[in-house]
């Protein structure tokens, strides 16, 4: 399903290169759900970046869902990322002044499938948000945000789900009830899932965690369990 | 959610500004498409159509004023002419009717010209159009036949409310305090169906009632009975026309011999009415010159709005391109507001262009009887929706651009 080999991104200033990503292998199996951790500015968010084809790797081969991102013009990996990935941000990036169910109509825009509301109505019941698809994003709390953006993220059944610290601006209870709607829904749709975290509540629900150690950047990421 | 769709959300996002950059060229585009219409209907009207006249043969003294005087009802004839003098250009070969008037009465602001009745029978005051007293056409009544009848012009019995057997005493003059015929009590038999010429602003008499109203003199009144004394302000002439519609080429030499009498000239409309274009040329183009700064200026928000909304929208335009949007769509999605905007504010303006000649064309007709149409189509008005939408994707090019070149994660902030 993804497949990493040999990853590199450096950040070249005047005086030196930075390299912040530095994945000699690294795998993950069709409908497998993985928590990433590790501490901020190691490269997480980066690496999901790379993977929904926003940034193009310094060298090295990225391959999901049997597409080579790596080597992608810039449309292709449009075409790739409206056809094939799922994101959700840890501040939901909703689009203001669009209602929930335009935000989840707009996931479904720029895929080749038709966008069909009836769907984005049942996501949008199936999260829990039913009875306020016409309230905008400032009418809603952030839990209610984060469920709206799940729903977007997962309206155009994609293959890929990248989840960058989907809980960061949530209290306790709705950062369990994100990550268990997260989660179940992949299930359903056969989705995988790969979660961006530091919190390691959040981080022990997943079977498959991953450390992504800025110590260990030069060598292999270090498969935990 | 369709292309459409998301146009028309960022246009709501907005709309204060797009409603004011809409206004803006709605303004600049009627003013623009209102004074072309005014141009192109006043040529029409003055050198195009004309009013029926070939040439006026008149003392001597301004053509312009002559011109003025016998065809739009304003200014003052500058002399009088001997009606043996008339007499002896009727009969050249070249002139195929001529009808003699009488000018410097007046009543209740409107002109009363004493005219020979050929005038209401034969004269086409356009080709192929003659005066009609028809109900169904807006006239009523008859043409004169005793000396105290009158008929009135449309646009008078309008602005006076006049009915058939309503009597008047001429003025004898055209200013105000000017003496009035007290003993001289004329009735309207007719009223002239609209022609939309400067002849529905004015009332006429029987030529010969000018030399027996009371108060004339001797002078006058013998020339009621002896034409070797008889004179008039001058005459209407139709000319002969060679095939295609141009005057005879001997016309000319009939104008040189005219103009080197001492007693008279020979004004041709056409030569002379485009002098009071260009007198007045000036006041058209100082608007046009205005209607262009307006629309460059409102082309010029429309870039200013388009910046401002693209900052506010880098968000949305990066989120859009995380879900999949390409460079193309964000592009094209700024050229088509800056393209819907153009191209409704041009309509508006159109619109608006045409009710300002509507309103204008009543205050026209009011002092001048001609009629402008406010549904006249002018050449604005197939130049200026391309080239304003042309303007309008120009002032969105640089906005699309940044927009198109914008970089997805800078703008979502979302980088670690």
């Amino acid at each position: 399903m993804i497949e990493v080999r040999d990853l590199c991104l450096n950040y070249s200033t005047r005086e030196e290169t930075l390299r912040v990503i530095n994945i000699p292998h690294w795998s993950v199996e069709k409908g497998e759900q993985i928590a990433i951790f590790g501490p901020s500015g190691s490269g997480k968010s980066t690496l999901l970046h790379i993977l929904a084809g926003v940034l193009v790797p310094s060298s090295g081969r990225v391959v999901v869902c049997d597409e080579e991102v790596s080597t992608m013009s810039e449309a292709q990996r449009d075409r790739f990322r409206a056809r094939r990935i799922g994101y959700v941000f840890q501040n939901f990036n909703l689009l203001q002044g669009y209602c929930a169910l335009d935000n989840v109509l707009m996931g479904m825009t720029f895929c080749s499938v038709k966008p069909d509301r009836k769907l984005a109505r049942l996501l949008l019941e199936h999260v829990g948000i039913g009875a306020r698809l016409r309230h905008t994003p400032s009418e809603m709390s952030l839990g209610e945000q984060q469920r709206v953006a799940i729903a977007r993220a997962l309206a155009k059944k994609p293959e890929v789900v990248l989840a960058d610290e989907p809980t960061g601006s949530l209290d306790p209870r709705n950062k369990a009830q994100v990550v268990d709607l997260l989660r179940s829904m992949c299930e359903e749709q056969g989705s995988t899932l790969i979660l961006v975290s530091h919190e390691m509540d959040i981080i022990g629900q997943f079977e498959k965690q991953v450390r992504f150690s800025d110590i260990n950047r030069t060598g292999e990421v270090e498969v935990m369990r | 959610m369709s292309f459409g769709r998301i146009l028309l959300h960022n246009i709501r996002r907005h709309r204060f500004s797009t409603i004011l950059a809409l206004i803006s060229i709605t303004l600049g585009v009627g003013l623009l498409t209102a004074v072309v219409s005014f141009r192109e209907q006043s040529h029409r009207h003055f050198i195009t159509e004309g009013i029926g006249v070939d040439a006026i043969l008149g003392p001597k003294g301004s053509p312009l004023q002559i011109a003025l005087n016998a065809l739009y009802n304003l200014e003052e004839m500058p002399g009088k002419l001997k009606w043996s003098y008339y007499e002896n250009v009727r009969k050249d070969p070249l002139v195929v009717d001529a009808i003699p008037f009488v000018t410097g009465h007046s009543y209740a602001g409107f002109r009363v010209n004493a005219i020979d009745d050929r005038f209401f029978t034969s004269f086409e005051y356009q080709s192929g159009k003659r005066f009609s007293f028809n109900l169904e056409a807006g006239g009523q009544g008859r043409l004169f036949k005793a000396r105290e009848e009158a008929v009135a012009g449309w646009a008078v019995a309008k602005a006076l409310g006049l009915h058939l057997g309503d009597t008047f005493n001429p003025v004898c003059g055209v200013h105000s305090g000017d003496p009035v015929h007290m003993h001289d009590r004329i009735t309207f038999v007719g009223i002239l169906a609209p022609t939309g010429t400067p002849y529905d602003r004015a009332i006429y008499i029987p030529l010969k009632t000018f030399y027996t109203l009371e108060g004339h003199g001797a002078s006058v009144a013998a020339m009621a009975t002896d034409p070797n004394q008889r004179e008039i302000s001058g005459a209407y002439l139709k000319l002969w026309h060679i095939r295609g519609g141009a005057m005879h080429p001997g016309v000319q030499n009939l104008k040189y011999e005219i103009d080197q009498s001492p007693e008279a000239q020979l004004v041709v409309p056409s030569e002379v009415v485009p002098r009071i274009l260009d007198i007045i040329g000036w006041v058209d183009k100082v608007l046009f010159i205005v209607g262009i700064l307006v629309t460059l200026l409102a082309i010029m928000f429309l870039f200013v709005v388009l910046i401002t909304a693209l900052r506010e929208q880098r968000r949305e335009l990066a989120m859009m391109r995380m879900l999949g949007a390409n460079r193309r769509t964000v592009f094209g999605l700024i050229m088509s507001e800056a393209v819907f905007l153009s191209v409704v504010g041009t309509i508006l303006g159109i619109a608006f262009g045409h009710s300002l000649v509507s309103l204008g064309s009543h205050y026209i007709a009011v002092e001048t009887g001609m009629q402008f149409a406010s549904n006249f189509v002018s050449s604005a008005d197939i130049w200026v929706l391309p080239s304003i939408t042309l303007m309008g994707a120009v002032a969105g090019l640089i906005p699309a651009v940044q927009a198109y070149r914008m970089s997805i994660l800078r703008n979502l902030n979302i980088t670690e």
